[in-house]
């Protein structure tokens, strides 16, 4: 696949990803490239293979956003694990 | 053998009683609720003498189970008018349940009018005269009497809001550098220790014993397994000690419920300078610190400890709640601020949310413009000051928003709501409406369920109701809900939680009987407020949410009076 074919996000997780991702940090920023039709259901699948089920709610660009969202270059993704504090 | 305190203010006496058969397995919130039902006539006034201030840790205090030493407090609240109880970190918890004293119970009024401290250690409790340490801010008091009795004492004070009887005051407790900064903060309890004559409660565990158990080397085994599911959850071992709670602004922000200008808007442009990012961005360069403990032997961490810029320490510890009730609710972005707002609420004695809620009514009335920090800090010093207005606004939001004519007061019972806009979480509309205790986040926050759609009311109720259970029986055991929320979701960790109540009990443990204590303290705590005269239709949140789209969601309050009456059916 060209660089044509990808997109870049920003990530900041409260969740470390069970996949490897090079000095990864609680709410750090930080990019990966995604194929340009990526879904954020895909995405986490990327990340999180041993855990997902740890998730809860995912933000993009600052939003709730449905785990079936398309993603596009230069979106920004929050995502929480379940929380019940405060 | 644990005993009951009870102080008979009116003549002085200090009486050690044996705890009635009844109340063994009650603690916390519960043993709040049982004694209040036993004791006190629920239609009394809350400042008056019918009514009680109780002082308990839970079922689980003392033991080697991190973060229990919650301690709990009681009694008729000024605020609401119904039952409350708040809890707090910090010292006093872990040192009540060391002297092997299960509640402290201040009863009546001093027919002196003469202020005490109560003094506790191994071998005696004692009221003393607290003439020198009347009028005092609780980060004097709390200096002065360490000088007094020692720095390794627990200390549970009112400042000069308790003294004054303000709605909003709170029971300060000492965190383990002595700072008075854990707060039982909700329901405006401060003014009732403060009618009773108590200025401040002082434990000294010198020389005393350790908790008993059913089953030390069992308890002990679960303990260990339990604490490492606790360091190795994403939230218990990761979010909170590096972000604190403040790690909530930009995901409440994103989920659209972070309370915005009194509560007009759910999401902010400004939230990430109040987040928790930031802050640990600026204490990465002054000093401060993230992944604090608030008390002995905590595993989680998720306070903090705030340096200005200058690198001098300010307060700890800055909370979502305070952030969002101080911040956005009122539209300051500025941490620092905020900062120095939770400093001057901690040492007047008086609670952020309420107060935050209370400057969010003055500005939607215009007395000053959102985002004005220097006006919000103008206004708290009225009311350190005791100007008429500032009496007026340590009544709390409900009273001051009445007073200046505003529509939308976001109070329920009386009570501010906490930084959750119930419109952009619906879950914890239900939990506001229908807790015994009022707005109240800390009775049962359905936060970041994926299977139930914050914005829709479907799901909500049975949520919010299994939450309020969880929440109830935490409050109960002493044990901080950060330790128990997110592990217990995997049943391997509530297989070990059981053991250690086995190991401390006796006996065998499940589910129900565990969440069982929760459901006992909810049916209580609804039989007082029965008695106070609340009724179904006081169950309601703010009516301005019911007709007024949030912005950031477009969504309303949807919820029946019938749909209301369905949660926490006990």
């Amino acid at each position: 696949m060209s660089q044509n074919n990808l997109i870049t996000v920003t990530i900041r997780s409260h969740v470390p990803p069970s996949a490897d991702v090079k000095d990864f940090q609680f709410g750090k920023p930080f990019q990966l490239g995604l194929e340009y039709n990526a879904n954020l259901q895909a995405l986490l699948q990327k990340l999180f293979p041993e855990n997902i089920k740890d998730l809860g709610f995912i933000a993009v660009n600052g939003k709730l956003a449905a785990r079936d969202r398309s993603l596009l270059e230069g979106d920004v993704i929050y995502i929480y694990s379940l929380v019940a504090g405060g | 053998m644990q005993k009951i305190l009870r102080i008979k203010t009116n003549t002085k006496a200090v009486l050690f009683e044996e705890v009635k058969t009844e109340y063994a397995m009650l603690g916390g919130r519960g043993l709040i609720a049982k004694i209040l039902n036993d004791e006190v006539d629920p239609k009394c006034d809350p400042t008056g003498p019918e009514n009680k201030l109780i002082v308990c840790g839970g079922l689980l205090n003392g033991t080697m189970l991190p973060c229990t030493g919650r301690l709990s407090v009681g009694g008729k609240s000024p605020l609401t008018g119904g039952i409350k109880e708040a809890n707090a970190g910090g010292t006093a918890g872990q040192m009540l349940g060391k002297l092997d004293i299960k509640a402290i119970i201040f009863e009546n009024k001093p027919a002196d009018n003469k202020w005490s401290i109560l003094k506790i250690d191994q071998d005696k409790a004692e009221l003393l005269p607290a003439d020198k340490y009347v009028g005092m801010g609780n980060y004097a008091l709390s200096a002065e009497l360490r000088k007094d009795f020692g720095d390794k004492i627990g200390i549970v004070s009112v400042g000069v809001a308790g003294e004054r009887g303000y709605r909003n005051s709170t029971l300060q407790v000492n965190d383990m550098e002595g700072n008075p900064v854990r707060a039982a903060a909700r329901g405006g309890l401060g003014s009732v220790l403060g009618s009773k004559g108590i200025k401040a409660i002082v434990l000294d565990v010198t020389g005393a014993a350790n908790v008993e158990y059913a089953d030390k080397e069992k308890f002990v085994a679960a303990n260990k397994k339990f604490i490492a599911a606790v360091k190795a959850h994403p939230v218990t071992g990761g979010m909170f000690p590096n972000l604190g709670t403040a790690g909530l602004v930009n995901m409440i922000n994103g989920l659209g419920a972070l309370p915005t200008n009194n509560f007009s808007d759910g999401r902010w442009d400004k939230a990430e300078n109040i987040s928790g990012e930031k802050l640990a961005e600026m204490q990465s360069t002054r000093g401060g610190k993230n992944g604090h403990r608030c008390m002995p032997g905590c595993v989680v961490c998720c306070s903090n400890v705030i340096h200005d810029e200058k690198g001098n320490y300010v307060t700890s510890s800055l909370e979502f709640e305070t952030i969002a009730l101080a911040g956005s609710n009122i539209g300051i972005d500025s941490l620092d601020v905020i900062a120095k707002f939770d400093r001057l609420c901690d040492d007047f004695g008086i609670d952020t949310i309420e107060t935050g809620g209370t400057l969010g009514v003055c500005m939607e009335a215009g007395k000053m413009q959102f985002g004005d920090g220097e006006a919000a800090l103008k206004l708290l010093q009225e009311m350190i000051e005791g100007t008429d207005f500032g009496n007026i606004l340590g009544q709390g939001a409900e009273v001051t928003g009445k007073y200046l004519g505003v529509k939308r007061i976001p109070t329920v019972k009386g009570q501010t709501l906490a930084g959750y806009d119930p419109r952009g979480l619906k879950g914890i509309g239900v939990t506001y409406a229908t807790s015994p205790m009022g707005g109240d986040h800390t009775a049962g926050n359905p936060l970041g369920v994926p299977t139930v759609d914050p914005y829709k009311k479907e799901g909500q109720v049975e949520l919010s109701t299994q939450m309020q259970v969880f929440m109830a029986t935490c409050d109960s055991l002493g044990t901080c809900m950060m330790i128990l929320n997110a592990p217990l979701g995997e049943p391997e960790n509530l297989g070990y939680f059981l053991e250690i109540m086995s190991g401390k009990f006796d006996g065998e443990w499940d589910p129900d009987k565990l969440f069982g204590i929760g459901v006992q303290t909810i049916a209580l705590e609804k039989a007082f407020n029965k008695g106070a005269g609340f009724t179904a239709k006081d169950d309601k949140l703010p009516s301005f949410m019911y007709t007024e789209v949030l912005p950031s969601t477009g969504t309303v309050i949807d919820f029946t009076e019938e749909d209301m009456a369905m949660a926490i059916p006990f």
